[in-house]
């Protein structure tokens, strides 16, 4: 019996104009945000792995030359974009694409997409991910308005209790329709595009899949959180015009209000320090050039490490300075930046404790971190090139180390010594890995699934014509 | 078995006793008027029936069903038509009768619902036609169609021939007639004293709540059934 009232309920939903068109013009937009965004990942991604080639040859063609010339010669790692970003980009927009790997210096990453944006992605309200969770409760509730609300100010729940079915089965079916309509119509063939996407990309793998899976039954969630509270709205409201004036402000609070307040509180409660005073602090601790006095210190070490009384006994004293300064560099930056991109984490599990005030904010928080695209997996990136970036300028240190040159001497080598350098090569991590700084959002959407399903219970069992 | 049977039914609404001692009993096939002016308590007890209110004392008893410790199941028997019945503007005819059919656990196919507006009354070129645009009399056809979907043991009728033309009002007077027929048992509240001469084969008067008469409808000729309404509800 359920299937076919749905469907009735549905076709009511359709006829009705107003409602049906706003679901429609809202599904039409993430439809196309979604595709305009893979279309461009998938433009991006081909001329990364373009230039990625003509960067492997480069560096394979640098000629012979000093190994620490090399080490700063070097190469551009490219960051492809995330499987999901079409669904959710994330702070991959503002996160930079490139990162140029050379000795002493941890590089920030370069090539934003967000530079070249468009006017309403620089608004960050382009996405599938972003419609969803901002605008889609606005539409939900305009549909839960019109199965519920009206329905009652009409007259026509009086007949329907007038039959024997229990007012609970009245309100799921209404329920399940608001529910059926938007996830069907937003969250489904995004889905479905994505999955496209992907596999026209060859990236549709096990862990492309299940992301794919788990982002869209976690939007399902929000949806079904958003209709039972519509519904149970509708129906607890003394008529129409309250139960509109409600709906409209639990929108605004929601979506709106709360999610900035809560970005507000997080910034204020665990604040971060400027990126210009962490690259100060870097730049000033780890120095790609140094003083005198620090070129004594550093004579004092080598001589201490090597045993000797002179420089003159050690096989590549340049070359053993270098990798002495570039060994304290990587300490250095581990000290700064380890803190720094704590911190980031922690501002993230903050926002996403913060789910449990508003579903939207738990909605933000956890879909960033199914699509690959928070913050958690941008560091495994910087991490997997840093990793790279060390293991390259100590491999052409360690070269210059392994041979004698004094004074003006170089040590060169050639192709042979750069093609032992493996290609930079990144895969995301799969599901789950990272730290999931955003996990707290999954919690905070499970209480409220549990919220929703209770104050819906109960006004059903209040229902009366 | 009775199909109806109400007795010592009170419901009160603060210091108003909106029904008091309410006792009736319907047997099936059986059509039964309450007549009574406004706020006489009609309405309130098809609502007590229907579950809707729970009276504060007395039993009521559906085709054997407690209508008070199962009103779904008691509702299951009862085939209701609101004074005003408001329908699914944007479905048709059809779809509303499918709808609300299905509400009571009862799935139909289309010429089984054509059937059954065609019995209500309601013209074939309107079956298909969004009820959106349908008259009150239109509306009140398919309604009965809906109460007889049910194929319930007792048909509730509140003021249904309220705001009908002669020519509705004569189509439902055949419609229920015809359920009587069929063993199905009709309690109607209404003000219509011509139709209840009509159809009705008891009627009984409610004056604040009270039943102050109870009467078979075939020994009252018109002009004494008025009389005996306007003296009881003076007294």
């Amino acid at each position: 019996m359920i299937l076919p009232l749905l469907h009735l309920e549905i076709a009511m939903l359709r006829r009705d104009r107003r409602a049906w068109w706003s679901l429609l013009a809202l599904a039409i937009v993430v439809v196309l945000s979604c595709v305009s965004i893979a279309v461009d990942n998938v433009r991006v991604d081909a001329s990364k792995q373009q230039v990625a080639a003509a960067e492997r040859q480069r560096w394979l063609g640098q000629g012979e030359k000093d190994p620490h010339s090399a080490a700063h010669y070097s190469i551009f790692a490219f960051k492809r974009a995330p499987a999901l970003s079409a669904l959710d980009p994330g702070g991959n927009p503002f996160l930079g694409q490139t990162v140029y790997l050379e000795a002493h210096h941890q590089n920030d990453m370069l090539y934003r997409p967000q530079q070249n944006a468009s006017p309403l992605q620089r608004i960050g309200f382009a996405s599938p991910a972003a419609l969803i969770a901002g605008v889609a409760p606005l539409v939900v509730f305009l549909l839960a308005f019109t199965l519920v609300a009206q329905e009652r100010e009409r007259g026509t729940t009086r007949l329907a209790l007038g039959a024997a079915i229990h007012p609970s089965m009245l309100v799921v079916i209404k329920m399940l329709a608001v529910w059926a309509s938007t996830a069907g119509l937003l969250v489904l063939p995004v889905a479905v595009v994505t999955v496209g996407q992907l596999a026209f990309t060859g990236q549709l793998d096990r862990d492309a899949l299940l992301r794919v899976l788990a982002w869209s039954a976690t939007f399902a969630g929000y949806l079904a959180v958003l209709a039972a509270i519509g519904i149970a709205i509708s129906l607890r409201a003394s008529n129409a015009r309250l139960a509109m004036t409600t709906l409209f402000g639990v929108w605004i609070a929601f979506s709106l209000a709360l999610p900035r307040a809560a970005s507000t509180f997080v910034d204020t409660a665990q604040p971060l320090p400027s990126s210009q005073s962490i690259r100060q602090q870097m730049a000033s601790e780890a120095p790609a050039f140094w003083s005198d006095e620090q070129g004594q210190r550093n004579k004092q070490e080598l001589l201490a490490r090597y045993g000797v009384s002179s420089l003159e006994e050690i096989p590549n004293p340049r070359m053993a300075e270098l990798d002495l300064m570039e060994r304290h560099s990587h300490e250095v930056f581990d000290r700064i930046l380890g803190p720094f991109y704590d911190q980031v984490e922690r501002q993230d599990r903050w926002f996403a404790l913060l789910g449990f005030v508003s579903p939207t904010i738990a909605i933000q928080a956890g879909s960033a971190a199914l699509a690959g695209t928070d913050f958690s997996h941008h560091r495994h990136f910087i991490d997997t090139a840093e990793r790279y970036r060390r293991d390259l300028v100590n491999r052409m240190n360690a070269d210059g180390m392994a041979h004698r040159a004094h004074g003006s001497e170089r040590h060169t080598n050639d192709e042979r010594l750069w093609s032992q350098i493996p290609e930079f090569v990144y895969a995301a991590p799969r599901l789950g890995t990272p730290a999931m700084p955003a996990w707290p959002a999954f919690g905070a959407l499970l209480v409220w699934l549990g919220i929703a399903a209770s104050v819906l219970t109960i006004t059903a069992r209040e229902l009366r014509p | 078995m009775s199909a109806l049977r109400l007795d010592s039914v009170s419901i009160s609404f603060g210091p108003l006793h909106a029904v008091e001692d309410l006792s009736i009993q319907l047997q099936p096939g059986e059509v039964y008027a309450l007549l009574g002016p406004n706020g006489a308590g009609k309405t309130t007890t098809l609502n007590m029936i229907l579950g809707f209110l729970r009276p504060e004392r007395g039993s009521i008893t559906v085709a054997g069903v407690d209508a008070l410790t199962d009103p779904l199941g008691a509702r299951a028997r009862i085939g209701y038509l609101p004074e005003t019945v408001m329908l699914h503007p944007t479905l048709s005819a059809i779809e509303n009768l499918t709808y609300f059919a299905l509400l009571a656990g009862r799935k139909i196919d289309v010429t089984t619902a054509r059937k059954l507006l065609g019995e209500a009354g309601l013209q074939s070129d309107a079956h298909e036609r969004h009820s959106g645009s349908f008259s009150k009399g239109m509306r009140q056809k398919v309604g009965v169609a809906i109460a007889l979907a049910k194929e319930a043991n007792l048909l509730l009728l509140d003021e249904p021939t309220s705001g009908l033309d002669a020519s509705a009002a004569n189509d439902l007077s055949n419609v229920i007639r015809a359920a009587s027929s069929r063993g199905i048992a009709v309690l109607m509240a209404t003000h219509d004293l011509f139709r209840v001469k009509d159809v009705a084969h008891r009627l009984g008067i409610l004056r604040s709540g009270k039943l102050v008469d109870e009467r078979d409808a075939a020994t009252l000729d018109p002009v004494a059934l008025e009389q005996l309404y306007l003296q009881r509800l003076a007294s």
